[in-house]
């Protein structure tokens, strides 16, 4: 709260009023009444001045005051004082406001077209903190390192502000006069009777949301001539047009992993980048657990070309090359109905043949015999970068295994209608369209100068267009462009007018999730800026009577009610949609899609279809073996570029690469040799440590299509061979500050034809290098027992064993000198005892803990130049490490944060005591005491002290202090910091605990953010002290284990083993 | 002085090589009493140049944070604690010569003590300056001393770096004391010889009142044996607190039991060499040939390859240690020393520590005195490429994912290369204007000074009333040159 203005405090308020005057004097000279005493007397005290000091009236008193008032209005403008500042303190009380506690509010977010229920924290009406909401089933609540981030665009400086015209900026009124006339002169019936829109062309990335969709509609009936083209970089076309060959239906897969008990992922990586991900990454988990024995785990098999989370999470995983993959499926099949599945309708024969490796043949062999001995019970995956061809065959192999059931209680394969095609597609009934021949048409109209005024709704088409297409140069073609975005970015500079959009937390909205759930979107805060949102604009041009988004999403959702509750009308309805509409924006939900559960009615085999689209296998083919194919994918982080402007996103590793800042051209070990790029160059070699020249990687110059891009090389092991990965997102050339500079813009080498795979590559290598800002540098843990991992098989047999310090560690533990009774203060036997037990089995490695992290305790970016000096600032990190062969090797995630050790070696060497140990556990780190020599993180053995060496809080804009955890100490230069098991939710889980009059808090009741955003739910926090609680039980569990446990640190949070389970066909 | 009482120093080869006690005071007080040389002007603004450079890295450390460095997680230390050990070790050397030759009764000591201890005490105003301007909030650096304060906080007294901040400033303390106490009797020659206004009044206060009693010889000499005493234990005491600060840590490479004594033979071998540098140095500018002899600089050198083999066997020890332990982390950092990243610091400091040195087993080149001073001078750096090689291995330490290259910044560099500015400014002061050399002492040890030259062998041990003669010889001396 800003100070009271001192200068409008009256001070002669302060003055007694004197009951009963008395003759007051200061001396007995004054009492004599000398003259020359009065005349000094008055000299330092003028007549007046004391005027409230003896005999006053009530109304001279007024007088006064006034005029001592209004005077002191009056140096406020001479700006010698500080400037008048106005607070407004609650009128009203807000409701269940109690300032210092935070609120929650249920609200929807949508990336993309996937929508995921979120509950938003809120301080003082600042939106601070992103969580998942538990009871919406596409989040159940958990969410993405994407979802997190979202809250700093909220408060990115950066953000449009005002409209834009020609880049400059302007105002809402210029863009009143120039537009608005002309819209209305374009509405049906409108000025002059209307064009009926002839020459409007509208554009729109995938949305979630009912309302936009019906205002779509409404705009269809105004402006009945107009054309509306929908273009999503990273779509789901093929999943949508795959089943659409196959069941004659607009489809899409809803797998319930949970219930599988073999899973053939193929290049789909739904633990991290699908959509409906966060919820599969739990589902995922549940069915991965080794203490239900041989039947209740699931088994993960993966064909892909690159490493993905799922990848990394996989049992048995088959590197192919990119083209490759659908020869495998066909393969797949073959091998199928040869081992007895009865693939009736399905044109197994003229499928093509793939010349396979004796490992691949094997491990079809093998994976077909796993699947066929599971029907019912398997889940054939297939990623959104595959072939129509692909989905359409891999989902007639999930209704031949009996997975696609009608009973859907069992069903591990759900064919659902499609959200996005409903509210996507411009006849929703009708077959699936395509995103890029839709942007196609529309370049066809620009350039036939059809295009009277183009509106961009919350799209970049510029840069994101397959390059080929050359949109970006035909936007000029249109008269009048509009372009909505939440930046300049690099369509809205070639747009006529670029309008601030607001953003999901500043607006009502609503959404479907991909199971069919749907929600409300509520805004925890009024816009910071003059902005819009799409619905808002699209009302506005097509003259709908609702403006405000409130009250649209509000019309679309009594209309809904007012379907389902049949014919009705008048304030009793009023007063009942209300309390419904409350209820909704309470609980976050409108109704959850999946409860239904039902797949789509009257699925059936299209075989004609089908087989038509399985004739394209034949068409295309597999390169020849030396060539080198490129793949495009959405970065894990930056997404298809929407987050490039996203220091956190920016920042935050890329969870296999372990790069920030920038993208790579991936690419296997033997390839980068091939290349002619020296092994030790691209990273230290496997076990050593870090070399000099790691900073600076060798660059190559990728040429796909006659298309060029210089980019700096990163060797990535398990990549398939004579592949190359390049990450969308990067190189965007309108983009602020953040990602300014950063990566280069792999959009350049997509392509109409074959966006994902643009064809072959020429790699030459360059001599130039290039910086690069890589968190972690090495490949191997060495022979250390870090991540502990082996087979379900030897887990069943000896589980006491499996993740034992006497298998584990050749060097016996170190001892104690000390009784564990010397600790004198501490007794850890008593009270609440804080710990943390984190399942290698269910951690996918995705980075969503990080962010959390980042978001609560308020952690700085430091940019790319700090991480390259080993500065990053992440309390908690995801270390990943590859095992076994090093051109097809495993990988092991271990998330990794301050251990808590019970024996701190941080808190022995610390000169000042700033880092000291908690009754209940704790190894608080005191800000203020400490003076940064630095001590303690050198001597932490596992290196998660994170030291300010800059004042990285330094130079922040106003509305970025906004996004600050007020719960959360923001940390000066010179200041040691680290994770605090998030003290500040343990402190408010115990206020209000007491309050309730408890006397240990409830397990449970506290989850520190990485726990909380965790879509696997692998961090269990909980009091070590309670038998009883979730942490406790795994701390006793076998698999426990403690990273260098034996160092006698006796570290507070633990591991639980991976377990892996093989197949042991395919044991080598 | 002391003489030793089994020597004759008639019979000894000359330790001075003069005529007569008032051409040494002549000498040695000249020095501080003309005008500065050109040479040394030059000299002077060059350090001053090299202190304004520090001043100003240090500024800009202050202003921006410690990031200027060129640390990072895992290394938290850098340049920083490596120069800090580094200039400790010098420092070392010093108080050794001067203390424990002088308990030693080595009297050869006499003509480079002085030097020796100014080294240690320029070379911990260098040391101190680190610790003190490495911690990231600079401006609470008090937090470290025990502080009365309302908060009732006091120091963590487990921490090995509390024991540092003691172990310094107890050692710069007496450093600097057992320095000026040597000086008070030269102190005194000069202030007898001072003439204007000023300088007999500042020399008057600096030399305490000496007037070369026996009694105050006798309360002199007691006090320089006490203090010689503390300063001996001191060296061994704070090169080993120093060495705690890694040692009591759990970094492999640093967690070793070996290392006290590895830093108090690594600081007396760094100290003895850049001693005997600065001695070849300060005979060669001033013309002292005939004060420091080749004689002495072959006694510091044959030191030095004591110390220097010494450490070869340390370094030698420490692997064996590593392999023995069978510690998977230990072995790994002491392979990673020889092979890793830093494998070409590690190639350094063995061939200057341990290679290069075994050059002065031969005679002929202790004696060629541009070849020992190229040798000390690779003394040096190869001593603080040690202390890069063992700090840096932090780099390397439990979890391979943290590991992360270390590489200075301009700034480390520049402010190393300003400590040499404090060192070299306060040395040029110090020799321009106190006595190198200790007039006393030197003459203490003159065939002069023997009060029964001829009758020696028939009296071996020399009486407290030889002393007393001895000193009266000085002053005589004294009366001499103020008349």
């Amino acid at each position: 709260m800003p100070p009271l203005n001192p200068s409008s405090e009256n001070p002669a308020s302060k003055a007694p009023l004197p009951m009963k005057p008395l003759k007051q004097w200061k001396s007995l000279d004054e009492l004599s009444g000398a003259p020359e005493l009065k005349e000094f007397v008055n000299f330092e005290f003028p007549e007046g001045a004391d005027v409230l000091g003896a005999d006053v009236s009530r109304r001279r008193f007024l007088q006064v005051m006034g005029a001592g008032m209004a005077f002191a209005g009056l140096t406020g403008c001479k700006g010698i004082r500080r400037p008048e500042m106005h607070i407004l303190p609650y009128n009203k009380m807000p409701e269940s406001l109690v300032p210092g506690v935070a609120q929650f509010y249920a609200t929807t977010l949508s990336l993309s077209g996937d929508a995921i229920g979120l509950l938003v924290e809120a301080h003082e009406g600042r939106p601070t903190k992103i969580e998942g909401n538990p009871s919406h089933p596409a989040s159940l609540g958990s969410t993405s390192r994407q979802h997190q981030a979202t809250i700093l665009d909220l408060y990115n400086p950066e953000r449009s502000q005002t409209p834009y015209y020609q880049s400059q900026p302007s105002t809402w009124d210029t863009y009143g006069k120039e537009v608005n006339l002309l819209f209305a002169s374009m509405r049906q019936g409108g000025v002059n009777g209307g064009n009926g829109g002839e020459g409007l062309c509208f554009l729109s990335g995938y949305t979630a949301s009912p309302s936009f969709r019906a205002l779509r509609d409404y705009t269809a009936q105004v402006f009945p001539k107009a054309k509306w083209f929908v273009y999503e970089p990273i779509n789901r076309d093929n999943a949508l047009q795959g089943l659409y060959a196959l069941t004659g239906q607009a489809l899409e897969p809803l797998y319930h992993f949970d219930r599988a008990k073999r899973v053939l992922a193929i290049d789909c990586d739904f633990l991290d980048s699908e959509p409906f991900s966060v919820a599969y990454a739990r589902a995922f988990a549940q069915s991965r657990n080794p203490d239900l024995g041989q039947a209740g785990m699931s088994r993960l098999y993966v064909v892909e070309s690159h490493y993905s989370l799922t990848g990394g999470s996989s049992d048995h995983r088959l590197r192919v090359k990119p083209s490759a993959i659908p020869f495998l499926v066909a393969s797949l099949a073959k091998e199928l109905q040869a081992q007895g599945l009865n693939l009736s309708g399905v044109d197994v024969a003229s499928l093509p043949s793939l010349s396979t490796s004796d490992t691949s043949t094997a491990w079809i062999k093998a994976l077909a015999t796993d699947l066929i001995q599971h029907r019912g019970q398997s889940i054939i995956a297939v990623g959104k970068y595959q072939p129509p061809a692909v989905h359409a065959l891999a989902h007639a192999l999930n209704m031949a295994l009996g997975n696609v059931a009608a009973n859907s209680v069992q069903a591990t394969v759900e064919l659902r209608p499609s959200v996005v095609h409903a509210l996507n597609a411009a006849d929703p009934k009708g077959a699936p369209e395509n995103s890029v021949a839709s942007l196609r048409a529309l370049g066809q109209e620009l350039d036939a100068g059809k295009v009277d005024a183009l509106v961009i709704l919350d799209a970049n088409p510029a840069y994101s267009a397959p390059a080929d297409l050359g949109f970006a140069a035909q936007i000029a073609k249109a008269k009048l462009s509009i372009h909505l975005g939440p930046e300049l970015d690099d369509t809205g500079v070639l747009c006529t007018w670029h309008l601030p959009m607001s953003h999901y937390l500043e607006t009502w909205g609503d959404a479907i999730a991909y199971d069919g759930t749907s929600s409300i979107a509520q805004p925890l805060i009024s816009p910071l800026y003059s902005t819009v949102d799409a619905t808002e604009l699209l009302a506005a041009l097509s003259g709908y009577p609702k403006t405000q988004s409130h009250a649209i999403v509000q019309d679309t959702w009594s209309k809904h009610l007012g379907k389902g509750q049949g014919e009705g009308q008048g304030a009793a309805d009023a007063l009942s949609f209300e309390k419904t509409w409350r209820r909704w924006l309470n609980d976050g939900i409108v109704s959850a899609g999946s409860a239904s559960g039902t797949n789509a009615p009257g699925i059936s085999l299209n075989a004609s279809s089908l087989n038509a689209l399985l004739k394209t296998f034949s068409a295309t083919s597999t390169s020849s073996t030396g060539d080198i194919e490129i793949i495009l994918r959405e970065h894990p982080n930056l997404g298809d570029g929407r987050f490039a402007n996203n220091a956190w996103m920016q920042e935050v590793p890329e969870p296999m690469t372990k790069l920030t800042w920038d993208n790579a051209a991936l690419m296997s070990p033997k390839l980068a040799e091939k290349v002619g790029i020296r092994q030790d160059l691209l990273d230290s070699d496997n076990t050593g440590s870090p070399m000099a020249g790691y900073l600076h990687r060798p660059m190559v110059r990728l040429t796909v299509n006659g298309q060029s891009l210089d980019v700096v090389a990163w060797v990535m092991p398990g990549m398939a061979e004579d592949t190359v990965l390049l990450h969308l997102g990067f190189g965007r050339m309108h983009v602020g500050a953040v990602g300014e500079e950063a990566g280069v813009n792999a959009y350049t080498f997509m392509t109409a034809a074959n966006p994902f795979a643009p064809g072959t590559a020429s790699v030459g290598k360059l001599d130039r290098t290039y910086p690069v800002a890589s968190t972690q540098d090495h490949w191997s843990m060495g022979k250390r027992p870090l991540v502990r991992d082996g087979k379900l098989d030897d887990y069943l047999d000896n589980p006491t064993d499996y993740a034992s310090e006497e298998k584990w560690n050749e060097h016996p533990p170190e001892q104690s000198l000390w009784s564990d009774d010397s600790r004198g203060d501490y007794d850890f036997t008593k009270g609440m005892q804080w710990g943390m037990a984190i399942d290698l089995n269910s951690c996918t490695g995705c980075n969503a803990c990080m962010i959390a992290c980042q978001s609560e305790n308020n952690i700085p970016s430091v940019g790319k130049e700090q991480v390259m000096l080993g500065r990053d600032m992440h309390w908690i990190r995801l270390d990943r490490y590859f095992a076994g062969d090093i051109d097809d090797p495993e990988l092991e995630f271990q998330p990794m944060t301050c251990q808590q050790c019970e024996n701190a070696p941080c808190e022995e060497v610390c000169p000042v005591g700033a880092t000291v140990h908690s009754h209940e556990g704790l190894n608080d780190m005191v800000y203020n005491r400490c003076v940064g020599t630095r001590y303690c993180s050198n001597n932490c053995p596992y290196k998660v002290r994170r030291f300010n060496f800059f004042n990285y809080n330094n130079g922040l804009a106003e509305t970025e202090k906004m996004r600050f955890n007020p719960d959360v100490t923001l940390r000066f230069r010179g200041v040691m910091e680290k994770c605090t098991y998030c003290v500040q939710r343990i402190n408010r889980a115990r206020i209000d605990s007491e309050n309730q009059g408890h006397e240990l808090i409830a397990d449970g009741a506290i989850t520190p953010a990485c726990g909380q955003a965790c879509p696997s739910q692998a961090i269990v926090f909980g009091n070590i002290n309670d038998p009883e609680s979730r942490v406790a039980k795994l701390k006793q569990h076998p698999r426990n284990y403690g990273v260098l446990r034996d160092l006698n640190t006796k570290p507070r949070t633990s591991y639980l083993a991976r377990v892996r389970n093989p197949n042991p066909a395919l044991a080598v | 002085m002391i003489l030793s009482r089994n020597e004759d120093p008639t019979t000894r080869p000359l330790l001075v090589e003069t005529h007569d006690f008032h051409e040494i005071t002549e000498v040695v007080s000249e020095v501080a009493e003309r005008k500065p040389a050109p040479t040394w002007l030059l000299l002077f603004m060059f350090c001053g140049s090299l202190l304004l450079l520090l001043t100003g890295m240090l500024g800009y450390l202050f202003w921006r944070g410690v990031g200027v460095w060129g640390e990072n997680i895992p290394v938290g230390w850098g340049w920083d604690i490596i120069n800090f050990v580094w200039w400790v070790g010098i420092a070392h050397a010093g108080t050794l010569i001067s203390a424990i030759l002088y308990l030693c009764r080595q009297r050869w000591r006499t003509a480079i003590a002085r030097l020796a201890e100014a080294t240690t005490v320029f070379g911990l105003l260098c040391a101190g300056l680190y610790p003190a301007c490495h911690i990231g909030r600079v401006w609470m650096v008090y937090y470290l001393f025990p502080l009365p304060n309302q908060m009732a906080l006091w120091p963590n007294m487990r921490s090995p770096l509390l024991w540092d901040v003691f172990a310094v400033t107890t050692y710069l303390t007496l450093s600097s004391l057992f320095w000026y106490m040597g000086m008070i009797p030269d102190l005194g020659t000069l202030r007898d010889r001072a003439t204007g206004k000023i300088r007999p009044i500042v020399l008057g206060i600096l030399s305490l009142g000496w007037r070369g009693s026996a009694r105050h010889w006798l309360h002199y000499e007691r006090a320089y044996l006490i203090l010689s005493a503390i300063a001996t234990s001191l060296v061994f005491a704070v090169s080993g607190i120093v060495s705690i600060d890694l040692a009591a840590s759990k970094i492999p490479g640093w967690h070793t039991a070996i290392f006290p004594p590895y830093f108090v033979v690594g600081a007396l071998y760094c100290g003895f060499a850049f001693v005997t540098a600065i001695l070849i140095v300060t005979r060669q500018v001033f013309g002292f040939q005939h004060l420091i002899r080749t004689h002495h600089i072959e006694n510091t050198t044959k030191f030095t390859l004591l110390l220097g083999n010494l450490i070869g066997y340390i370094y030698l020890m420490e692997i064996c240690i590593a392999w023995y332990s069978g510690d998977v982390y230990e072995r790994f950092a002491f392979w990673d020393r020889a092979t890793g990243a830093y494998g070409w610091a590690y190639c350094i400091m063995i061939s200057c520590n341990v290679i290069i040195p075994q050059l002065l087993w031969f005679k002929k080149i202790r004696q060629k005195l541009l070849v020992v001073f190229i040798i000390c001078f690779l003394i040096n750096i190869g001593m603080w490429f040690e202390r890069f090689v063992i700090i840096i291995s932090i780099h390397a330490d439990f979890l391979p994912s943290s590991w992360h290259y270390y590489r200075p910044t301009y700034v480390d560099i520049c402010t190393f290369i300003g400590t040499f500015g404090i060192f070299g400014s306060c040395f040029l002061l110090f020799l321009k204007f106190v006595p190198q050399i200790a007039i006393a002492e030197i003459k203490g040890i003159m065939p002069e000074a023997s009060p029964h030259p001829a009758a020696h062998k028939a009296h071996p041990p020399h009486t407290a009333h030889a002393h007393g003669s001895a000193k009266a010889h000085a002053l005589t001396d004294h009366k001499h040159a103020a008349s």
